[in-house]
């Protein structure tokens, strides 16, 4: 099956004239893409997966601003054979998943060192070196899964999304601030472990020093950043968003199921928390030999993981906040409850009946007031609880508020399916899913219309969607303050012109006032079939036949489409020389793209039921 | 259930307050860091999540100390409907760590911070 690729791996290093590519990252980002694409074929990968880092870090080093394309061989025959080994990899006769796994480990870390070595862009190399050294930890001393595995590798996910707006004040004291708290966590661990005689007292000694060093260069970046007026762009608000989920998995109370030298050992392979990328975003100088010194020690560390023995942090005092049960070791931990919540514990799209939402509505109020009340002075609701089980109710509440979103999760994928963004859109949603779930009142309407309420959220959710920078648009209707930059661009948003941002937002309102005036005849099956329903779906939810359903969707488009070129006429602003109107049009492609030609007609890609 | 407003402003305040006790403290490397630090946390993610539509500013917030902007934020937040409990599940948690966070503060410090 490796056949091919190790043929290419060895033409890629002897080739005397080798076809070359002018962009090398762009090649290194199609290669990283069929790597991934093996990789799963062989399982799940979670966040913390050296192929998952891989990726986030390529993500990184080709989001670096002003980079100059790398003239080199090509990788474009390297990528073609692996994506060749990912086609019906599993139905292969030769196939192994542990063997492949880790061939497929090697051939990435031999791979992103060949790339590494031919980038001459420093702050790109840092982050090919993140990815490589989560594959050589994978590959030479590898490690059991762990939470704060998880929380670091979502703290280099964010790093790679911030990476297009590094300048940004918000940037770096985002990160800066975050950073502060893994350096704490890894300071207190360290010095542990060295009083514990569990890491060698001149290391400790040595990266305790460097811990320090970068902490007082961070505090020299926090001290000159102007904080009035952060948080008010779009740009912002992205950054905190992402940069404060990953903070808030780091910062939460540890999982005392993980060992302390667990924990550090995944700090320290993490070169704490990508201590040079971290330098490099928060662009202040004294922080730069510091972090390259913890690096140069994660690294060394790297080579020689035993270095480090079992040892236990005392548990520290903690306040009397009502305290959930945890979960067991593997789970990755909460970024929030309403963020990252635990499993459901039913499959996903499972359509519950009235009974079991209103119990599961009976058991989120419970833990809602559990977590909010007084013992001494318990609500109605609590009276005759033993102040003992209010913990349980709470971690009960929350799991039926995450089984209340499990029900419906299948609508957020068929609401984004072929939309850009679809991964930034998606968390919106679940997010907005999770406040639909506490805020739903059976008694308003009945329990079964748990069903439409989180329909009518999702729906105005994607209607109001996130931006290129993944970041939610606000629920006001009044114009927002663009973001000024000297070449006149958001410099958050991939689009190549804010001009187009706009049409496209006009477009989407267009299209969205148009099928609010269509008649409810057309308008529901049209907007079934938006969701993903196959057609025979459709014809049974609203007692039409099949051929009845395809009709009236067949007119809605049609109607839709009169419509919007009826506004294009209509529109005097249009100019002479062009005949068209780009906002239109965009709504016209939009349209395109919304309501496929053949609705709903594929089999399994509709709503789980 | 009845739906509360939630205090974007005041949210971005807190942010903003903890940003400088996380700065001034970032000497630090005690519980007590890893209580504001946690509080941060909660903070930044909080105003990420609920972004005020307006530019915000505390008045005077380099000279603040640290346990001065503990108490700022502590009483930020206690302005804030406990019914936002079900749209902010984290209040609870922040509420606590900023009562900790300030006694343990104002007891080794006083008042200098």
């Amino acid at each position: 099956m490796w056949q091919a690729v190790r043929r290419e791996l060895a033409r890629l290093e002897w080739e005397v004239e080798p076809p070359l590519t002018l962009d090398l990252m762009a090649d290194w980002t199609r290669t990283v893409s069929s790597l991934l694409t093996i990789r799963r074929a062989l399982g799940p990968i979670s966040t913390a997966d050296p192929l998952a880092l891989l990726a986030t870090a390529t993500t990184g080093a080709a989001r670096i601003a002003d980079m100059k394309p790398i003239l080199a061989p090509s990788l474009g025959a390297v990528s073609a054979a692996l994506a060749n080994v990912g086609q019906d990899m599993a139905s292969r006769p030769d196939f192994d998943r542990q063997r492949d796994a880790a061939t497929l480990n090697h051939v990435a870390y031999e791979l992103v060192h060949w790339v590494r070595v031919r980038t001459l862009d420093d702050r790109a190399k840092a982050w090919l070196l993140a990815g490589e050294t989560a594959l050589d930890g994978a590959i030479h001393a590898p490690t059991s899964r762990s939470a704060v595995g998880v929380g670091l590798a979502a703290w280099q996910d964010a790093l790679a999304a911030v990476q297009p707006v590094q300048s940004a004040p918000i940037v770096r004291r985002s990160v800066a601030l975050g950073h502060l708290a893994i350096l704490r966590d890894t300071h207190a661990l360290v010095d542990t472990a060295a009083k514990a005689g569990a890491l060698p007292g001149p290391y400790a000694d040595e990266l305790l020093g460097n811990i320090r060093e970068l902490a007082r260069a961070h505090q020299t970046t926090l001290s000159q950043i102007d904080s009035r007026g952060l948080g008010a762009t779009r740009v912002d608000q992205a950054v905190m968003l992402q940069v404060g989920t990953a903070v808030r998995q780091l910062t939460g109370r540890p999982d005392l199921t993980e060992p302390s030298h667990v924990r550090l050992d995944v700090l320290l392979r993490s070169g704490l928390g990508q201590a040079v990328l971290v330098a490099n975003l928060v662009g202040e100088p004294s922080a730069q030999p510091a972090a390259a010194r913890i690096s140069r020690l994660s690294l060394e560390y790297l080579t020689n993981p035993p270095m480090l023995r079992d040892f236990h942090v005392p548990e520290a005092p903690t306040p009397s906040a009502p305290v959930e049960p945890k979960a067991e070791a593997v789970r990755e931990p909460r970024a929030s409850a309403r963020i990252a919540p635990m499993d459901p514990t039913i499959s996903p799209g499972t359509v519950l009946d009235g009974p079991s939402i209103l119990a599961l509505c009976q058991a989120r109020d419970l833990g809602v007031a559990a977590s909010t009340s007084d013992p001494l002075n318990p609500p109605e609701i609590l009276r005759g609880v033993d102040a003992s089980r209010w913990p349980q109710l709470v971690a009960e509440g929350r799991q039926a508020v995450t089984d209340l979103v499990g029900s419906v999760i299948p609508m957020v994928y068929a609401q984004t399916r072929r939309t850009p963004n679809a991964a930034d859109t998606r968390g919106q949603m679940f997010v907005e899913l999770m406040g639909a779930a506490y805020r739903f009142d059976p008694q308003r309407t009945s329990p079964e219309g748990w069903a439409s309420y989180a329909w009518m959220t999702i729906k105005h959710s994607r209607w109001r969607g996130v931006d290129d920078a993944g970041v939610v648009r606000k629920r006001t209707s009044a114009p927002r303050p663009a973001t000024v930059t000297p070449d006149g661009r958001d410099p958050a948003s991939r689009a190549p012109d804010p001009g187009e941002v706009v049409e496209e937002r006009h477009a989407v309102a267009a299209i969205t006032q148009a099928v609010g005036q269509l008649p409810p005849s057309l308008r529901e099956p049209l907007e079934a079939s938006m969701q993903g329903h196959p057609l025979r779906v459709i014809a049974e939810d609203l007692g039409y036949s099949e051929s009845t359903a395809h009709r009236r969707i067949n007119e809605a488009r049609e109607r839709l489409r009169n419509e919007l070129a009826s506004r294009a006429e209509d529109r005097p602003w249009v100019p002479f020389d062009t005949g068209t109107d780009p906002v239109l049009e965009r709504a016209q492609r939009l349209f395109e793209q919304a309501f496929p030609l053949t609705p709903g007609n594929e089999p399994g890609r509709g709503l789980a039921r | 259930m009845t739906e509360v407003q939630i205090p974007n402003e005041s949210i971005a305040k807190v942010d903003r307050l903890l940003g400088q006790a996380t700065m001034l403290t970032a000497d630090r490397w005690d519980d007590l860091a890893a209580m504001i630090h946690e509080a941060m946390g909660i903070a930044l993610l909080m105003a990420a999540t609920h972004p005020s539509s307006q530019p915000v500013d505390v008045p005077e917030l380099t000279r603040l100390t640290a346990l001065e902007s503990v108490e700022n934020a502590l009483r930020e937040v206690q302005t804030w409907d406990l019914a936002l409990a079900a749209d902010l599940p984290d209040l609870a948690r922040l509420r606590v760590l900023l009562a900790d966070v300030r006694r343990e503060l104002d007891s080794t410090l006083g008042r200098r911070g």
